[in-house]
């Protein structure tokens, strides 16, 4: 939203954006991207990632009730492994275009819902 | 029971990678077939095998040869299992050593002859483990031709593909120090994961190949039987002879499995129902990829209806 209208001011000023426009522009653009990187997922997105894990892993017997949003995924929590891992790369890149680079990364991101949904917030769009 | 109009197949899956640390409390523990099945294995091998899969000592002796046994065990209680329920298997389909429970459950040889070639082929791996120290690795998220590309940049450890289980999930087997360097390839060639199993044979290689002869003198005093159920050969993708089963078994371990393979085959065929003999779900979660609408279940997880 802000980008627009930034945008939209130096458009404004006869299309010549000055050093002074520019780097307020880039310091609030930095701004929004930390307020993204710190902002939480809402329960909207963590509803979706758990339907996302149940559809995903064919969990059929399980409701996103019953998914904690803090749990570990893998091991004792949820008991998932790799096999597991490769269809929820799989399954953020396709619903959320979103992609896991590789391993190290992957261990983060599916750390628990919360961490996936995190990732998906910071990471949408972005690829 | 069995509401199903297609066709039914067992899937015996291969060698468990952690022990099935069985709690008090796990319904097994009340399973009539649980008991009698572990008892005379315990009998017959002389392992604790009811302590092993309860937890047990961390470090054991024996490790990988117990774990080997109690997955066939384990096989055979949820074949007991599914059968009390209902279930009847339209044919067997087998992972690795799965199929040594799955020419039990078809009556081809006994509980006792099964638990005998597991237990002796199992010993034959540990000693040869001993003299050429081998690994093998699970891949999983890189395609075939990423997979032969890290086999041959690392020509010289004699890697080779053990396992075709799906597009994306291959197992490696060779020599440790190789294994070790194909699993820090594939990571930074952007595998999802890739990770040592519970070996130190190069199972599923050409370099076991040679055990072939000691593996027939094991089955020399053991008369197969009639099939019961017929067991779908992943070489050849028809069903077993009777008559090759001894020189299946010789060789299987020098060969690769083509799990995938079996499962299109039986799609093909007109299966939808997979159901997994085992304690875990290794092979009902492969399903996933190779058909997400075929019905596939572990036993392990719960007895399906």
């Amino acid at each position: 939203m802000f980008q627009v209208s930034c945008f939209t001011s130096s458009l404004r000023l006869g299309g010549e954006m000055s050093d002074l426009h520019l780097e307020t522009c880039n310091l609030k653009l930095n701004l929004i991207g930390e307020r993204r990187r710190m902002a939480e997922p809402n329960d909207h997105l963590i509803e979706k990632i758990k339907q996302l894990i149940i559809q995903r892993l064919k969990l059929i017997e399980m409701t996103p009730e019953m998914i904690e949003n803090d749990a570990p995924l893998f091991g004792e929590g949820l008991g998932l492994d790799s096999i597991d891992a490769l269809e929820l790369v799989l399954g953020l890149e396709k619903e959320f275009g979103v992609i896991i680079p590789d391993a190290e990364v992957g261990k983060k991101v599916f750390q628990s819902v919360k961490t996936m949904a995190q990732y998906v917030l910071e990471h949408q769009g972005a690829s | 029971m069995k509401a199903s109009k297609g066709k039914t197949a067992f899937c015996f899956p291969g060698q468990l990678q952690e022990k099935p640390m069985l709690k008090d409390h796990h319904p097994l523990t009340e399973d009539p077939y649980f008991k009698e099945l572990f008892t005379r294995a315990s009998n017959q091998t002389k392992f604790d095998l009811l302590n092993f899969s309860f937890g047990g000592e961390e470090k054991e002796e024996d490790f990988s040869l117990k774990l080997q046994i109690s997955t066939y065990i384990l096989s055979m209680v949820h074949f007991y299992r599914l059968r009390a329920a209902g279930w009847n298997p339209d044919i067997f389909a087998e992972h690795s050593m799965g199929v040594y429970s799955a020419l039990a459950a078809s009556e081809a040889i006994s509980f006792e002859e099964g638990l005998f070639i597991t237990e002796a082929i199992g010993r034959l791996l540990k000693r040869e483990g001993a003299i050429h120290r081998g690994g093998m690795a699970s891949i999983i998220g890189l395609p075939l031709e990423e997979i032969q590309k890290i086999c041959q940049d690392l020509n010289g450890f004699q890697l080779s593909i053990a396992n075709y289980n799906g597009s994306m999930h291959f197992v490696l087997s060779g020599e440790e120090e190789g294994v070790e360097k194909a699993i820090s390839l594939a990571l930074s060639r952007k595998a999802v994961s890739a990770t040592r199993l519970a070996f130190n044979t190069a199972l599923h290689s050409p370099s076991l190949y040679s055990l072939r002869e000691e593996i027939m003198e094991i089955l020399q005093d053991i008369k197969i039987q009639p099939l019961k159920v017929p067991i779908l050969n992943h070489w050849t993708i028809k069903p077993l002879r009777r008559e090759e089963i001894k020189d299946f078994l010789s060789q299987e371990i020098g060969r690769p499995v083509y799990w995938i393979r079996c499962v299109e085959k039986l799609l093909q065929e007109g299966f939808t129902h997979f159901i997994e003999v085992g304690h875990e779900a290794t092979l009902t979660k492969l399903m996933r990829w190779i058909d997400r609408e075929a019905k596939a279940f572990s036993a392990g997880d719960r007895l399906p209806r």
